[in-house]
């Protein structure tokens, strides 16, 4: 993203989280304007204070009722859908059941002391 | 009764670790004016009395003292004021600013400090407007010289090694939520040793020396209730071992819950165990938890705890410095009816989040009861509303929610009452 096109972006409404160097931002209107002059095209920086940060990813807010959003729910319901029932999922459901509830007779007589 | 300020509660609060840590939490809930009732008839302390010191040959006092916190400024002539002519500007004051209490009772540790009892503090809530808390809480009242005072949170106390280690006082302070939701009998700290060692062990019930996991099991079952044990030791390595922790705290602490963590201290190459009770956790919008909070017998209540990945292992903020402190099981006592595993209910959600678009989502798990599951649905807008909400739902369901910075997308309703994994509905989610 240009940094025009991304200082253009920075305070419409459309925007949900900015992530800065692996922390996520979701309050945009608190962070200061970028200071351009010292912008490396293409990499997008925000000034926070006196703080610097690498611009990571940029989530938009989506409109659920958005023709977009519902095809993504109906695609995402329809990839969820047979995951239950996939005798796969029940088995590896079995087995992980058995894992995380076993009780050996070590961790059955140990004794909390402190 | 006496009045006075917060800054000389310690001759009375003592100077024991947990009462250190007390003052402190007191001051952080901005605490200014302390309330003494000299002669307070705790019950738990009383059942205790009644198994234990009664038949000392030393002499036990039968009343504690209970100190009560506000966080609004009056002096002893104001709160007079309030006893004799009822003034209700004072009263409202007083009812308003209550932070809770602290029990002390007439006993003293190894070291001559007082023993902490029955304590019940509001939640430190450090939450912002990005941040949000969920605490195991119910609703406790006190009436003080005839003002009802009403306060949420769960109780805690500090063991009183003679009727109990840190494993009976995590089964006490799990009991409190266990009878709201299920109506479980409560019971002292002598009691819940007692009733634990009816099972036979190497050492003696009284004075304690601490309950094994076995006994608090057995405890748990004698209820009625049953266990849900979740071994996270085995699972470190594991492509689930950081998620995990996280995981079973948002499902269970949702629903209510209290969850027993067994947890294993390192010190100077010497392992100890320790149980102490998850009571709350902090996490962004996202879902994303940022710090547990604690009741440990140890320390105090909300104790909050921190983790570089995945709470495995844990980073006190106050006190205890031991090297390590590895989680190595959670045990969750759950109503019986509640028969579809975490583990089995737990592999059908991490098939689900792992999909390509379910990525776009944020996703969370959690245990719900149907009355409160179907308010939330009354209170968004969903589709097929009515034939959702009239639809017949069993009382407790697993929800495998997406959503988006906390808005609700989608559902996955499963039975929570059946032995397998068995999806009921799928509820969608949609503006206004």
């Amino acid at each position: 993203m240009e940094v025009s096109d991304f200082i253009n972006h920075l305070f419409v409404d459309e925007i949900q989280t900015i992530e800065i160097n692996s922390q996520n931002v979701t309050r945009v209107t608190k962070l200061r304007q970028i200071d351009k002059d010292n912008l490396t095209v293409p990499k997008v920086y925000i000034c926070n204070n006196d703080n610097l940060y690498e611009v990571i990813h940029i989530k938009k807010k989506i409109d659920m009722n958005s023709p977009e959003f519902r095809k993504m729910v109906d695609e995402l319901l329809e990839e969820i859908k047979g995951i239950p029932e996939d005798p796969e999922t029940l088995e590896a459901a079995e087995k992980l059941h058995r894992e995380l509830s076993y009780l050996s007779p070590e961790d059955l007589h140990k004794p909390f002391t402190i | 009764m006496k009045v006075y300020s917060l800054d000389r509660v310690q001759k009375d609060l003592g100077h024991s670790r947990q009462a250190q840590y007390l003052f402190n939490y007191v001051r952080d809930l901005k605490a200014k004016t302390v309330i003494l009732e000299e002669q307070y008839f705790d019950k738990d302390y009383v059942v205790d009395y009644s198994k234990f010191y009664a038949r000392s040959f030393t002499t036990h006092e039968r009343f504690t003292k209970r100190l009560h916190f506000f966080s609004h400024s009056f002096s002893q002539k104001e709160f007079r004021e309030v006893l004799e002519n009822n003034n209700m500007q004072l009263s409202h004051i007083v009812r308003e600013s209550y932070l809770g209490f602290v029990v002390v009772k007439p006993l003293v540790d190894a070291r001559g400090n007082p023993l902490i009892g029955r304590t019940i503090l509001k939640p430190y809530s450090p939450c912002t407007e990005q941040d949000s808390c969920n605490f195991v809480e119910g609703e406790y009242s006190a009436s003080l010289y005839g003002i009802p005072l009403h306060v949420k949170s769960l109780p805690f106390q500090v063991q009183d090694i003679a009727v109990g280690a840190c494993s009976t006082v995590a089964l006490w302070v799990s009991l409190h939520p266990l009878y709201d939701l299920f109506g479980v009998p409560m019971q002292s700290p002598a009691e819940i040793t007692e009733r634990s060692a009816s099972f036979p062990i190497e050492y003696r019930s009284f004075p304690s020396s601490g309950l094994t996991r076995e006994q608090m099991i057995v405890y748990i079952r004698s209820t009625g209730l049953d266990i849900e044990s979740i071994d996270i030791e085995s699972k470190i390595e594991s492509e689930i071992g950081e998620c995990i922790v996280p995981d079973v705290i948002r499902a269970y602490i949702k629903a209510g819950l209290p969850i027993i963590a067994t947890v294993e201290l390192e010190k100077m190459k010497n392992t100890y165990c320790h149980a102490v009770v998850i009571s709350g956790y902090r996490c962004d919008q996202t879902g994303v938890i940022k710090e547990l909070y604690v009741h440990d017998d140890q320390i105090g209540p909300y104790n909050p705890v921190v983790s570089d990945e995945g709470f495995i292992e844990w980073k006190n903020r106050c006190v205890l410095k031991y090297d390590r402190k590895i989680v190595e099981k959670l045990l969750v006592p759950v109503y019986p009816k509640i028969r579809l595993t975490f583990g089995r209910i737990y592999e059908v959600y991490l098939r689900e989040r792992k999909g390509s678009l379910s990525k776009e989502f944020s996703t969370e798990l959690y245990l719900t009861q149907v009355g409160a599951y179907k308010e939330f649905l009354r209170n968004h807008f969903i589709q097929d509303k009515v034939k959702i909400l009239t639809t017949s739902l069993p009382r407790f369901l697993w929800i495998i929610w997406f959503h988006l910075n906390g808005t609700p997308v989608i559902d996955d309703v499963y039975d929570g009452t059946s032995v397998f994994p068995k999806r009921l509905l799928t509820v969608r989610f949609h503006d206004k």
